[in-house]
Order: C-alpha cells, then structure tokens, then sequence
C-alpha cells in the first residue's frame, strides 16, 4: 500500500517528465534548424549530423548578406510593409474600436456583425480576385498594396480588442474632463488612449507579427518585392543542394526580432494570437 | 436631438475607414470569387473572361488525377481531423498540466510551449523539412543510432507525407489550443475543486464531473477555430510538399490554389474557392453564435 503522500510525489514527478518531454519536442526542430547557423556549410550537410556546432562560426551571415542566390533586401521589404500595416491598422482600429465602445448610431449592429463575419474569411478563398484587382490598379508588386491587405487582415480583430479596452472606461471619466475645458479630441488622447495603451500594444503587436509572418499573399501578389517570407520559399525551392547553413542563419534574422519581443511582452502576444478569445 | 445627430454622424466617421477597407479587400473580391467560379478565364488571359456556367464546378468534381472525392477530400478530412484531435488533446493536457499550482517554473513550460505559434509557416516548414530529411535530418539519425536499418524516407514516401505533415502542423498550432484551454481553466473557481476535495472526489472524478463540463464552451470554440485554421492552412504544405508525393498531401486550399496560379486555371481555382467559403460559412455561423453576446453588448 503506497501512502497518499508518496503518490502524490510520484504524480508529481510524472508531470515533470511530462512537460519536459513536451519541452524538449517543442524545441528540437527550431534548435536543429538555426543551430545550423552556426555551423560550417560543410558541416550542416555533413553525415553524421553534429548536435552541436563542431567549430562555432558567424561566417553564415556575411555568406548570406553577400549571397547571389539570397535576396538580403527582403528583410527590408518585411519590416517597411510590417510597420506600414501596423500603423494602418491601429490608426483604423483605434478609430471603429472607439466608436464601436462610445457612440450610438443606426446600423451599429449589423457593422459589428459585418467586421466579425469578414475577421472569420480566409485571405486563401480571395486571393484570386485580389490577384486581378491588384494588377488592375497597380498595387501588385508594391509595399502600400501588401500594407492595405495586411491591415484589412488585423483590423478587425484588433478592434475587438481595443473596443473591450474603451468598453471599461466610464462615461463619466471623459465627461467629466470635458467639464474641466478639454475638448472631445483631447479627452479622448488624454483620458482614453493611455487606459487603452495596452489594448494598443498588443493590437501592434498582432498587427506587425501577422505581417512579419505572412506568406500566401506576399507570394501571390509581390514580384521583385518579396518579403522575406517568399525569399526563402523561392531559396529552398530553387537548389538541388539546400544550403541548410545559409538558410538556417536566414530564418534566425527572421525569427529573433519575434523571439525577443515575445520575450518581453508575452502578455500582448497572447491576447492577438487567441483571436480575442482570452483577455488581459 | 443636435447633439445627437453630431453622435451619429460622428459614429459614422470612426466607423469609415474599416468599412472601406472591408469592402474594398473582403467584401468586393468574396462576391468576385464567386463570380469568377462560373467564368473560364486563365492568369495569361486574365481580363478576358466568357461566362461558362458550372463548367469549373464539373471539371473539379469529375477530373481523373487528382479525383476530388477520392483524393482531396479524404486527404481534407484526414488532414483537418489529425491536426485538430491532436492539437486540442495535446494542448488540453499540457494546459491541465502546466495550470497546476504546485508545478514549478510554469511560467518558463508556458512560454515554451507557445514558441511554435509566433514562427511563420514558411520556417515552420524549412525546420520540419530538415528535421525530416532523409540523409541529414535528426529523425533519421536517431532511428539510425537506434539501428532501423530501412530508414523511412518520410516526406517523399507517398503513405507518410500526410501524418508527417499533421504531426509538423500540431507542433505548430497547438499552443493555440492550449492558450485557449488555460484560460478556460483559469476560469474555474478554485472553491469548487476545494468543495469537491471534502466530498471525498478522487482526482479523476474532478476532471471528469468538474473541470470538462465546465471546459464546455471553450473546448467548442476551441474546436471550431481550429477547424477553421486548418482548413484554411496552406502555407505548411505547400511549401513543404506542393501537394505531393503523388498528390498525397494535396489538400483543398493547396488544390485551389495550384488550380489558380500554377496551372493558370483562376476559374477553376475560384471553384475551390466557393467550396471552401462554403465549409468556412457553416463555421463561421457556428462561431457568431458562440459570440453572440459580445455583439449584444
């Protein structure tokens, strides 16, 4: 007869063993591929595979910056439409979050059930039409074409989120300052905005990683102005012989950035990646 | 009255500039993708349009290679239900798991186990693809060092690119799973758990008759998320797989999206389209009324 206590501990133990596995599963295909940044190209191709870097280089990124093969301006094209669409769609967030949380006015309803329906269809079942749409009014190829649809993609979601944020401020609080001699304009950026600050970081957030990441449309609808996400389609597809050390150190510059800022602000990251379901 | 008309059209002015962008990028190319379904036109010839009745509904549903009622779909289905069973299971556990208060470093296992969800699709499957890789990859080392001697080709073997592909796309979505799991579990008052404790409950019974029944509605909206992310998941396998071996892991949005851009057909890859849009509405009406209160507010 094993004791209460005893099979506590064993349970206990069993849930380390648990996570840690998990842990370990979590990690190993992200470890494998960037720890190939570190490697020699002759090593990462190299049998038997080496769990560790033999003799850590930074060879890899000078190889990549001047490599003919790998575009390095696509990481420029990532961050100038990245932060395009996250400006845009906080700017438009911001703006339907509070009037969707403060004002009245008919059809207010079916607007919200329009931005929640649209938040729900699938970039993948518009792309053709948007392909000829693009090519129509010159915006294929261009950042401020990737910036408007990346921006159509967060906006509604991060409405959401700023709208519950605008929701939990009272009335009054405004009213009150209006008293006091503030305009509209500026209750609503002294008093409002900052209640709403977190709300607004985590909308960029979601904004500018959605963009970082995105691949189907900047494939679609770019040409010489891949973002990073299609340059390393088109570097893996176009060798025989992958390169795995040049395109393990490109898929580290890309994740980094991410990982840091998840890093430091998880929080925000989490209440954009759960679709609104999760709140602060 | 005036100042309320000054808040309408206020309310209008805040409200403009998503509606136009909704519009303009949602509503406009949605109602062109179903118009573009009943025309022939090519990405070459793209203006040149002839109204072709259900003509890319018939190809879709009859071509030979790949048939969609003997490849596509079964590949759809199994796809979506993998990845969903799993992600929920998985994410389920380790929530329950990392949610207790006696665990250590939770903290540290949470951000773990969200890592993979902030990863773009497109590294998600450079990692996988390495990780699969026949000569170089680690599984194969590893089976190796265990002294398997035919090594599975994985990717390039016609039976294992679909679980593969599952097991690359559970790794990758579960955290969302389990995000929304811990906060359905956060949201159960620990006075229950403490009343059933005294009645005697064993550990098991409190998860069977507590902690699920009152996990109901986030598992639910767990599940129809889900099925909507996967259904609309594309990035993954195609640039993992195109769609093969063998049209292997050619599922519906790869299918479209192959129809479309790289055999040129737009109207038959708009067909595709409806047909997804139509699986997304039935989950998507599914989802409004799960939300139906943060409408009403």
């Amino acid at each position: 007869m094993i004791s209460t206590k005893t099979s506590k501990k064993i349970s206990k133990i069993a849930i380390y063993i648990v996570l840690v596995v998990f842990a370990i599963l979590t990690l190993t295909p992200l470890y494998w591929l960037l720890s190939s940044t570190f490697k020699t190209s002759t090593e990462a191709i190299g049998y038997p595979p080496t769990l560790f870097p033999k003799n850590p280089t930074l060879q890899n990124f000078a190889r990549l910056f001047d490599a003919r093969n790998f575009n390095f301006k696509s990481f420029y094209h990532s961050l100038i439409v990245s932060f395009g669409a996250m400006a845009l769609s906080c700017i438009v967030a911001t703006l339907a979050g509070y009037g969707l949380s403060r004002l009245k006015f008919p059809g207010k309803k079916l607007i919200m059930v329009g931005i929640m329906f649209f938040q729900m269809v699938p970039v993948l079942a518009l792309i053709i039409p948007l392909y000829q749409i693009f090519s129509t009014y010159r915006l294929y190829n261009t950042h401020i074409g990737l910036i408007l649809i990346y921006a159509t993609l967060s906006a509604p979601m991060n409405t959401w989120i700023l709208k519950g944020y605008f929701d939990t401020i009272p009335d009054a609080i405004e009213e009150a300052a209006m008293i006091d001699g503030l305009s509209q304009p500026q209750a609503f950026f002294r008093i409002a905005l900052p209640i709403a600050a977190p709300g607004l970081s985590a909308s960029a957030i979601f904004a500018f990683f959605k963009a970082w990441n995105e691949y189907i449309v900047a494939m679609t609808l770019t040409s010489s102005m891949r973002p990073y996400t299609v340059e390393l389609y088109r570097f893996i597809g176009e060798q025989g012989e992958v390169d795995w050390s040049l395109l393990g150190t490109a898929a580290f510059i890309a994740i980094v950035p991410i990982f840091l800022l998840f890093s430091f602000a998880q929080k925000y990251f989490i209440i954009g990646l759960s679709g609104g379901a999760v709140k602060s | 009255m005036k100042i309320k008309t000054k808040n309408m059209i206020q309310g209008y002015i805040f409200i403009l500039p998503i509606v136009v962008l909704l519009l303009a990028l949602s509503f406009y190319p949605l109602l062109r993708t179903i118009y573009l379904s009943f025309q022939n036109v090519k990405l070459s010839t793209m203006n040149n349009m002839k109204f072709s009745g259900l003509k890319n509904y018939k190809v879709l549903f009859t071509r030979e290679e790949p048939n969609f009622f003997k490849t596509i779909l079964p590949n759809t289905i199994y796809y979506v239900v993998g990845s969903v069973v799993g992600q929920i299971s998985i994410g389920f556990l380790l929530a329950f798991l990392v949610n207790k208060k006696s665990i250590k470093l939770r903290g540290i296992f949470r951000s773990i186990t969200i890592l993979p969800w902030v990863v773009s699709g497109i590294i998600i499957s450079i990692s996988w693809r390495f990780m699969y890789e026949p000569r170089l990859g680690i599984l194969n080392f590893l089976l190796g060092k265990l002294g398997v001697e035919n090594l599975p080709t994985w990717l390039n073997d016609p039976k294992l690119v679909l679980p593969c592909l599952i097991v690359a796309n559970i790794w990758h979505g579960m955290p969302f799973s389990f995000i929304i799991q811990t906060s359905g579990l956060q949201s159960i008052d620990e006075d229950i758990y403490e009343a059933a404790v005294i009645d005697g409950a064993s550990g098991w019974q409190q998860l069977r008759y507590i902690t699920l029944p009152l996990l109901k509605q986030f598992l639910v909206m767990n599940l129809v998320m889900t099925s909507m992310n996967t259904i609309n998941s594309f990035d993954l396998i195609y640039a993992t797989t195109k769609g093969g071996p063998l049209y292997m892991s050619e599922v519906m949005a790869v299918h479209m999206y192959r129809r479309a851009f790289d055999f040129g057909k737009l109207g038959e890859g708009a067909a595709v389209a409806v047909v997804i849009l139509i699986l997304n509405l039935f989950l998507t009406i599914t989802y409004l009324k799960l939300n139906r209160e943060k409408v009403s507010k």
